[in-house]
């Protein structure tokens, strides 16, 4: 390392840390927070015969993010009044938002500057009109770019006890600096912040699909849905031209298996309809469940 | 945004900062008082039967406090270690499934039912529940039979510092 900071986890010798035991290490990205809101959108009713696109091939914009990058989106709608289409109620859970996103599938989509809502089959023809609410979270990490930061593993590295570390206060929150708070700090090096090894995007199908990491332990990792070739089945009979360039937040649950080793991820979706493009967010952060 | 950090520059602070601490980042405390990063071993609970068609039958497996001061954001992960009776049972978990907060049981079988163990988050804990739910189409007497505790998992969360909204 030439330039920068690194800072490591409590307790623990810098010159003797893994990456996963330092807080923050100028090298590498973050899960940084860009734009994080709630936006009320009111879904016009569809009269029955009319054109069925004004349900599932329209697109609503619900915020300008103009990071001119396809960012890493967290979603979630909840349904504040009406019906969404009857034909979708599934197990009719629809006050619970996870199940609600399964029962109703829709898709957030974000392109360069834009985050926008597609109703799909959410609300089509003869539809009443529905009222959502959408919370999102948008970060400054660009999912179409490849990236991989430099590995460090050490083999004696551990976390340790002691509370030595850097923290600054933001002064947005009544408490002083030895204060334990997720909120008031612009910098607490006593909370591993979540670094980000890499981001990669491969084609899936349901046979093993492996790529490598080297980070040199089993990771965590966000998974995401990328871009429109993951709905191939819904593409494919409603062809809807303007998803061609764009992101999909994980608003719906992939059924893929994983299984994470110290070098390299392997996964498959579990039925051939899951096959797609998907993009991991590998974090320096060991621990994968599947081990 | 506060006015109190430290920014770090590649060459020139006025154009290519490479980390800004006064930009909100994801943490998590690793404090293991607080349990904030984990995981744990669970199986799929009782194994419930419906009584009637369109019945629904919800219990909580696991209640995990989060000591947050307010709902923050979880990232929660099932993984399926075992299911030996599932061969059984018709659109049934596979073993080695990996699933992001939802992990279907059984999914959606069309004139059947559902069974399925998911997260949630609440002011004050981190929860796994499971339901069953029969078909609204089907008839006759014990119309759908979970599977429960034969699906064994693992399922890994960590508590953000970041405030919910969903995952």
């Amino acid at each position: 390392m030439t330039n920068g900071i690194s800072v490591a986890y409590r307790g623990t010798d810098i010159s003797n840390s893994s990456d996963y035991s330092r807080s923050i290490d100028s090298r590498w990205k973050f899960l940084e927070v860009a734009y994080e809101d709630e936006y009320i959108l009111n879904l016009p009713a569809i009269a029955p015969g009319v054109d069925s696109s004004k349900g599932y091939e329209q697109k609503y914009d619900i915020f300008a993010h103009n990071l001119n990058l396809y960012p890493l989106i967290e979603a979630s709608v909840e349904i504040i009044s009406g019906t969404p289409a009857s034909s979708q109620s599934g197990d009719g859970k629809s006050s619970f938002w996870g199940r609600t996103l399964y029962t109703y599938p829709f898709v957030l989509l974000s392109d360069q500057n834009t985050l926008s809502f597609f109703p799909q089959y959410f609300y089509s023809t003869g539809q009443n009109a529905v009222t959502i609410k959408i919370k999102y979270r948008i970060y400054n990490l660009d999912v179409t770019q490849e990236y991989q930061a430099p590995t460090v593993s050490m083999p004696n590295s551990n976390a340790g006890t002691i509370s030595t570390g850097i923290k600054i206060l933001d002064g947005t929150q009544s408490i002083d600096v030895t204060a334990k708070s997720p909120e008031g700090f612009s910098l607490d090096t006593t909370q591993k912040t979540l670094a980000i090894h890499m981001v990669h995007t491969q084609f899936m199908d349901n046979t093993n699909n492996t790529f490598t990491h080297t980070v040199g332990y089993p990771p965590t990792y966000l998974l995401i849905q990328a871009p429109s070739a993951v709905f191939s089945g819904y593409a494919t009979v409603y062809n809807i031209p303007s998803r061609n360039t764009v992101f999909v937040a994980p608003t719906i649950e992939p059924i893929v298996r994983v299984t994470a080793f110290s070098n390299t991820m392997t996964f498959k979706g579990v039925q051939s309809v899951f096959q797609g493009t998907y993009t991991f967010i590998v974090l320096k952060d060991p621990a994968e469940i599947a081990q | 945004m506060s006015d109190w950090g430290i920014m770090i520059a590649d060459t020139d602070i006025k154009k290519d900062v490479i980390y800004d601490s006064r930009k909100k980042k994801v943490t998590v405390d690793l404090d293991p008082a607080f349990k904030r990063a984990d995981v744990i071993t669970l199986d799929g609970g009782t194994i419930l039967d419906t009584t009637t068609p369109n019945q629904s039958i919800t219990e909580t497996l696991v209640t995990i406090p989060h000591n947050m001061p307010f709902k923050p954001q979880v990232h929660g992960f099932f993984y399926v270690t075992d299911a030996p009776d599932a061969a059984s049972k018709p659109n049934v978990l596979v073993v080695g499934t990996y699933s992001k907060t939802v992990l279907d049981i059984i999914d959606n079988s069309v004139g059947y039912g559902t069974e399925a163990v998911y997260m949630i988050v609440t002011d004050t804990n981190v929860e796994i529940h499971h339901d069953v739910n029969s078909s609204t189409g089907i008839s006759g007497a014990n119309p759908f039979h979970g599977i429960g505790s034969q699906a064994k998992l693992r399922f890994r969360y960590i508590v953000t510092n970041q405030r919910y909204i969903g995952a």
